[in-house]
């Protein structure tokens, strides 16, 4: 597969990164030289079953109220505050 | 190896864990003296190999003033007063834990991991917290927002990765016991660049509660030391069920304390060595020492034969697929709105916040896994990537089933080579994720793995060999780690040099 | 030329439904509404490095009635996936959800007018949580994220707004009358997404939909789809093309609005959330969850219309609420074994004069202060004659007052029935005596008048006459007359 330069700004939008026309290139060499490797991939044949079995018994908690005090703690590492609410700049947005 | 020191207050670095902590529990060396030639030798090295990311002579001091009244009051302590150095991405309430990333430079997690509660309930001393690779991602230790790790059996080298300030302050006595987490060979490869002793436990063996995941299917912590016994003692007290972690698993584990004879030779083993660790890219040394631990273990009497899992050539490409695709969703957390690094350049909106936040707090490195993970899970790609991958996945599982119904335990190289010289690697990603061709399938396929060195190359850096059992047989696997370590005599043979050579030198950046 | 008439609304709606449970859907803060922001967090729900699910078992229990309760099928494994995105109030960039294999597919409810709606799926959810916008940023409250939902979607078989009202309602009433949810609206328990398009009548192929989102009252779902149809059939009428967007409605002008466009970068990645193993949903756990599963709703109006013979209006009043029914059985409990005392009758007591004192007194439905025991009191008297019908709302109303018993108030206010033939008899004959102008006009063949007799008798004793007594002596009586 090619790796185009749009592929790699698609990733990097999804993942909220902006990167410099550098690691732009460079990534397009790395990611090409990774998807050339998986390339390897098409000679395994496909119709082995399911992915990782072993249904273990689900684990589940009883359904009780526990009370956290971390948030005290964590509003006081918080980049930005106020009012017991993490604050980021004004969304427009309304839902 | 078990020469008794001439008067007992005597502190020895060649003392077992399981030692120190039965002179500590006997009153017969004072826990601070433990600590003191630990934070001697911590101080004397840790910026020379630069090992830790953070290290605080007062926390370790209240700790043993705590432990030392808890011992008052009788209270049995399996891990009395052993230093253990954490790595950094397994939180500590209080104490920084930024996974060697700026993302999390100033984070302070608000409550202990799982594992680090257990060594504290149980004695154990948090002797500071181990570089790494970022968020684990990494085979050298070079990819820290911290600086790079040297490799105590030589200075210029790597130590391997991702644990690998918890490798190297183990091989160079800073502790006796260190923390590492294991997603793909992050504990067993640095272990045996290092010289030293690590295991990856079966997945669902230690709660990853804490741990801060890189990739949640495959990140195991397990621990590192010099000698097989104590990293037993350690499970035994880090290896409980915790019901805050899905993935725990429920069944009772071995009870390594008391299981008597646990170690004794088994009569009988078959032992395969696996084919597909032993061909191309593994270096000629590293190949040669495997032979001779063979004929060292036919010589025992044991049956060792070839044996191939065919799906295994798959499975580096498969790890890289599942490993990002998980990470790119586990690190999405890191948006600068809630906790961590936020970018102080000026924003116009969130989504501007969320990108310099991310783009600026995240290594290149660090940014092109989650790209590559992005990738592989977005649109149109899933079924040939991720599909695929967690289909070689099974098939891998079922070939070593297939292969643990005829051997007990397979072995092969840790590491295809040696420790190499910093910067060697750096440019070329795939020769990097290349490093973790025989230690990846422990992983993918959650059975145990454990690492022990084995000898030294001509260059003087040590070799690891690899032993592999089925889901939760930890006890068999130990037992014959053991039997190995008593033959190889490694610790006492070879000491590391805490220099560097001349002749690796030249491949300095 | 396309006109009015030739369109077909398609409605599908997807109803986002806040499960009852005391602590969050993957960790162990308190779900309660109304704390101050941010108490209701802990690592988990904060999504701080590190921290992992767990999953509430009651959550998955209440899952679990629902889908039995809506005919679905719950699968024996299902999967949580990540569904990844970034907004500032879903703290791990990813919201756990289900999306390959949702625990319930399939399931269906029958409206009234017999047309049935079949769902398409059922998955769980954990809630994201609040963002408030000021001036000078966006503040975030995370005590909703990880509160245990439930998503109900149902295909596009809704064709109108009455249809998707009535849905909304019945599904509404199952999850209420079964405790999965406690249904509030305005906490947003219970809310909703409406997909509608129109297509012609004539072609099989759908048209492109708009997704109205959040809406939290029954008035909002119906106004929001007329508005839409409005909308829409504009701009297919003008030649114009409807756009796939997401659009939200706003209360005060009636409007809906367009959110954002649905793009193709909207790239959710599903997969497999790692640190949740498969849920396994045994036949055995359901069948311990089964076991105390209360009656349904629907099935529960049956047996009010066919078995008890109740008017529809009365079943379905009575079924609207939980406690309302569970009343109205109590009632019926302690009236078992008493003879003339239909249930229909009760029915109508409780829908009737015991809605409207509860309405007057403000009572609760929990705790009313004329309790079915009070109420059974008075209903006996009534079932034995004691009373008559009219007196026994007099009984009553002075209960509704004085929350005495009613033995006790017929007693001190001497409202006993008068079923004494001789003073029957007394009342009766002075009736048409007092009324010769009236006599006369019945005998000459208004029989009609019969019950103008009955009513005067009635109220000249203050309604203590037994009325099918006197009914019997005036018709006797009259009878009479005409044969001289
Ligand atoms: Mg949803
Ligand atoms: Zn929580």
């Amino acid at each position: 597969m090619l790796i185009t330069s749009q592929m790699v700004d698609k990733a990097a939008k999804l993942a909220h990164l902006i990167l410099t026309s550098q690691e732009q290139e460079w990534f397009q060499k790395e990611l090409q030289s990774i998807f050339d490797y998986m390339q390897l991939l098409s000679e395994f044949p496909g119709d082995l079953g399911e992915g990782k079995s072993e249904d273990q018994e689900t684990h589940m908690r009883a359904d009780v109220a526990v009370r956290s005090s971390v948030i005290e703690t964590m509003m006081g590492q918080a980049p930005q505050a106020a009012n017991q609410m993490f604050v980021v700049p004004r969304v427009v947005d309304k839902a | 190896m078990d020469k008794r020191a001439p008067e007992a207050s005597k502190l020895d670095f060649q003392r077992s864990a399981e030692e120190l902590v039965s002179l500590v529990r006997r009153r017969q060396i004072p826990v601070k003296e433990v600590v003191d030639s630990y934070k001697a030798k911590t101080k004397d090295l840790r910026e020379k190999l630069n090992t830790h990311v953070f290290y605080d002579e007062e926390s370790i001091d209240f700790q043993v003033k705590d432990l030392e009244k808890r011992l008052d009051l009788g209270h049995e302590l399996v891990l009395a007063g052993l230093p253990i150095l954490v790595k950094d991405n397994i939180c500590t309430k209080g104490i920084p834990t930024t996974a060697s990333s700026k993302i999390l430079k100033d984070y302070r997690p608000p409550e202990d991991a799982f594992v680090v509660q257990k060594i504290r309930e149980a004695g154990g001393i948090i002797f500071g917290k181990a570089n790494c690779d970022e968020f684990a991602m990494g085979s050298s230790n070079e990819n820290s927002f911290f600086g790079p790790v040297s490799n105590p059996w030589d200075l210029n080298c790597v130590p391997g990765g991702s644990s690998g300030g918890s490798a190297a302050a183990v091989a160079a006595a800073m502790v006796p016991i260190s923390i590492g987490s294991d997603t793909g060979g992050s504990v067993r490869q640095p272990a045996a660049m290092c010289g030293v002793v690590g295991l990856k436990p079966t997945y669902g063996y230690v709660s990853r509660r804490g741990l801060i995941a890189y990739a949640s299917s495959l990140d195991q912590i397990g621990p590192i030391g010099t000698n097989v016994r104590d990293l037993a003692l350690v499970l035994s007290v880090i290896g409980e069920h915790d019901s805050l972690d899905s993935t725990s698993n429920k069944d009772p584990r071995p009870d390594f304390k008391t299981l008597v004879g646990w170690s004794s030779a088994p009569k009988k083993l078959r032992i395969g060595l696996v084919d597909e660790f032993m061909g191309e890219g593994i270096s000629s040394q590293v190949k040669s020492s495997m032979i001779e631990c063979v004929e060292l273990l036919k010589g025992h009497g044991y049956v060792v034969e070839n044996v191939s899992i065919p799906n295994l050539k798959y499975s580096l490409a498969a790890y890289y697929i599942i490993a990002t695709a998980e990470a790119s969703s586990n690190l999405a957390r890191f948006d600068g709105v809630r906790y961590g690094y936020r970018s102080s350049s000026s924003v116009r909106n969130l989504e501007q916040l969320y990108q310099a936040s991310r783009s600026e707090g995240f290594s290149s490195e660090v940014k092109k896994r989650i790209m590559l993970g992005t990738f592989v899970l977005s649109h149109g790609y899933y079924e040939a990537y991720y599909g695929k991958a967690n289909k070689v996945r099974s098939a891998i599982s079922r070939d070593f089933n297939e292969a643990f119904r005829s051997y007990d335990l397979l072995i092969g190289p840790t590491s295809p080579v040696t420790a190499f010289s910093k910067g060697e690697k750096r440019q070329d990603a795939l020769s990097m994720y290349l490093l973790d061709i025989c230690t990846i399938a422990a992983n993918l396929t959650g059975i145990p793995s454990i690492s022990i060195p084995c000898g030294l190359d001509h260059k003087k850096l040590p070799i690891g060999l690899q032993i592999l059992g089925n889901r939760f047989q930890e006890p068999a696997l130990l037992s014959l780690a053991q039997i190995l370590e008593s033959e190889l005599k490694f610790s006492s043979r070879f000491k590391p040099s805490l220099h560097s050579s001349q002749e690796n030198k030249s491949f300095l950046p | 030329m396309t006109s009015f008439a030739e369109f077909e609304t398609v409605i599908g709606l997807e109803v986002h439904c806040q499960l009852s449970t005391a602590s969050k859907l993957f960790c162990g803060c308190a779900t309660v509404f109304g704390s101050q922001s941010n108490q209701n967090t802990c690592p988990v729900c904060l999504g701080l490095p590190g921290t992992l699910p767990v999953l509430n078992r009651e959550a998955v229990k209440k899952a679990v009635v629902l889908a039995e309760a809506v005919h679905g099928s719950v699968a024996q494994v299902s999967v949580f996936d990540r569904k990844q995105y970034f907004y500032q109030d879903l703290p791990k960039g990813y919201q756990i959800s289900q999306f390959e294999k949702p625990y319930c597919e399939g399931g269906h409810l029958t409206l009234s007018s017999g047309k049935t709606i079949r769902l398409k799926r059922i998955h769980m959810e954990e809630d994201a949580g609040k963002s408030v916008h000021r001036p000078q940023g966006t503040m975030i409250d995370l005590n909703r994220a990880g509160i245990p939902l439930v998503e109900i979607v149902s295909e596009p078989d809704l064709s109108s707004p009455l249809e998707a009202v009535e849905y909304l309602k019945k599904l509404h009433r199952i999850v209420v009358h079964l405790g999965i949810s406690d249904g509030n609206m305005e906490e947003g328990s219970f809310r909703c997404d409406a997909n509608i398009s129109l297509k012609l009548k004539a072609s099989s192929k759908l048209g492109t939909r708009a997704e109205i989102k959040n809406l939290n009252s029954f008035k909002f779902l119906e106004k929001a789809i007329l508005f839409e149809i409005d909308r829409q059939q504009e701009i297919l009428l003008s030649g114009g093309q409807v756009r796939q967007q997401t659009r939200l409605f706003d209360p005060s002008t009636g409007k809906t609005e367009a959110m954002r466009d649905k793009e193709d970068s909207d790239d959710y990645r599903y997969f497999p959330d790692p640190d949740l193993p498969k849920l396994v949903i045994s036949q055995t756990f359901k069948d311990a969850i089964l076991k105390d599963l209360p009656e349904l709703p629907e099935a529960k109006l049956m047996r009010y219309l066919d078995e008890m013979g109740l008017s529809e209006g009365d079943g379905e009043t009575l079924v609207s609420d939980p406690l309302l029914s569970r009343y109205f059985e109590l009632l019926i409990t302690e009236l078992s074994g008493v003879e003339g005392m239909a249930p229909k009758t009760i029915a109508h007591w409780v829908t009737g004069e015991f809605l409207a004192a509860k309405a007057a007194k403000g009572w609760s439905l929990e705790n009313p202060a004329l309790t079915p025991r009070h109420l059974a009191g008075l209903l006996k008297l009534l079932a034995n004659q004691t009373v008559s019908g009219k007196l026994a709302k007099v009984v009553f109303q002075k209960m509704v007052e004085t929350l005495e018993t009613a033995e006790a108030i017929v007693k001190n206010e001497g409202l006993i029935q008068i079923t004494d033939l001789n003073q029957v008899t007394q009342v009766v004959s002075q009736v048409i005596d007092a009324h010769p102008e009236q006599l006369r006009e019945y005998l000459s063949g208004k029989d009609k008048l019969l019950g103008f007799f009955v009513g005067q008798a009635m109220r000249q004793s203050q309604g203590k006459l037994n009325p099918n007594l006197v009914q019997e002596v005036i018709k006797e009586h009259l009878l009479k007359r005409r044969g001289n």
